[in-house]
């Protein structure tokens, strides 16, 4: 913590991680498991299905949310107004106690073109002490 | 080190798990894990030769063949090179969905195809300067010999 900085909502400023494996996500859409949108039009649908992906790629690498260290949203037309919603559901999936660093960025576009939201992730898994 | 050697190596520390509740990814990979190592981080490049001038103006193609060509260089200046990539960020001007197979196109000349790297796109309103169509930044990670 720093007493420099301003506070932030659900996300930590600062994360510092020892050597480990280190798992990098892809951006995660609302899309299911056959690449067909879900929710289309729906920002709180489809913010809710790019951060189940999430988990999802997470746990093929054996991660979890406790060792997301970044986390970068990039939102389509975003408006402040939408900023709740993002909230809302990214508190329920990262970890209260220690929530990573966190960007937002609102963009032009996205692929496919119902896209709303997309959501990457790099995560830390802490080496196992001996 | 023999080059089939340093590639064994490599892929021994670092794996590009699958799951069946993601959709299929085309030309990239959903997750990349790697064990510790040498990390590298390249800015963000784009479609500018070595005097700084702005190559395939207009021309996507031209451009994300630049910006390629750009990385390899980068990644060579840290002894690294396109296997060793774990992501990549596109930025890409006024994107429309068509121009995706002209990305895919070049982009898979470059990628490791049995493991390419995580990747994420986003359609931006503007880059530095506004005849750059395109930029692709990477982090790299060489793992620790042992």
């Amino acid at each position: 913590m720093s007493q420099a900085l301003p506070p932030a909502n659900g996300y930590s400023q600062v994360v510092t991680a020892q050597p480990g494996t280190m798992v990098f996500v892809s951006g995660q859409i609302a899309v299911d498991q056959h690449g067909q949108i879900v929710g289309a039009g729906d920002l709180r649908v489809q913010t809710e299905q790019a951060m189940l992906n999430l988990q999802n790629a997470l746990a093929a690498a054996g991660a979890t949310f406790d060792d997301v260290v970044k986390i970068n949203w990039y939102v389509k037309n975003f408006h402040g107004d939408q900023l709740p919603i993002i909230r809302e559901i990214r508190a329920r999936y990262l970890n209260q106690q220690h929530p990573p660093a966190n960007t937002l960025a609102g963009v032009a576009e996205l692929y496919p073109p119902e896209a709303l939201i997309e959501v990457e992730a790099i995560a830390v898994i802490p080496n196992k002490s001996e | 080190m023999p080059a089939t050697l340093a590639l064994l190596l490599t892929l021994a520390q670092t794996e590009y798990p699958q799951s069946k509740d993601l959709p299929p990814a085309n030309g990239y990979s959903h997750v990349v894990a790697t064990k510790p190592g040498k990390m590298i981080f390249i800015a963000g490049q784009v479609a500018m030769n070595k005097e700084g001038k702005v190559v395939g103006v207009g021309d996507l193609k031209t451009q994300t063949e630049q910006a390629m060509l750009n990385l390899k260089t980068a990644l060579a200046a840290a002894g690294a090179d396109f296997s060793h990539v774990v992501k990549l960020n596109w930025y890409v001007k006024n994107f429309k969905t068509d121009q995706l197979p002209i990305i895919r196109e070049v982009r898979a000349r470059y990628l490791n195809k049995t493991n390419p790297p995580a990747s994420t796109l986003a359609g931006v309103a503007e880059l530095f300067l506004s005849d750059v169509l395109i930029e692709v930044e990477a982090i790299a990670v060489i793992p620790e010999k042992n």
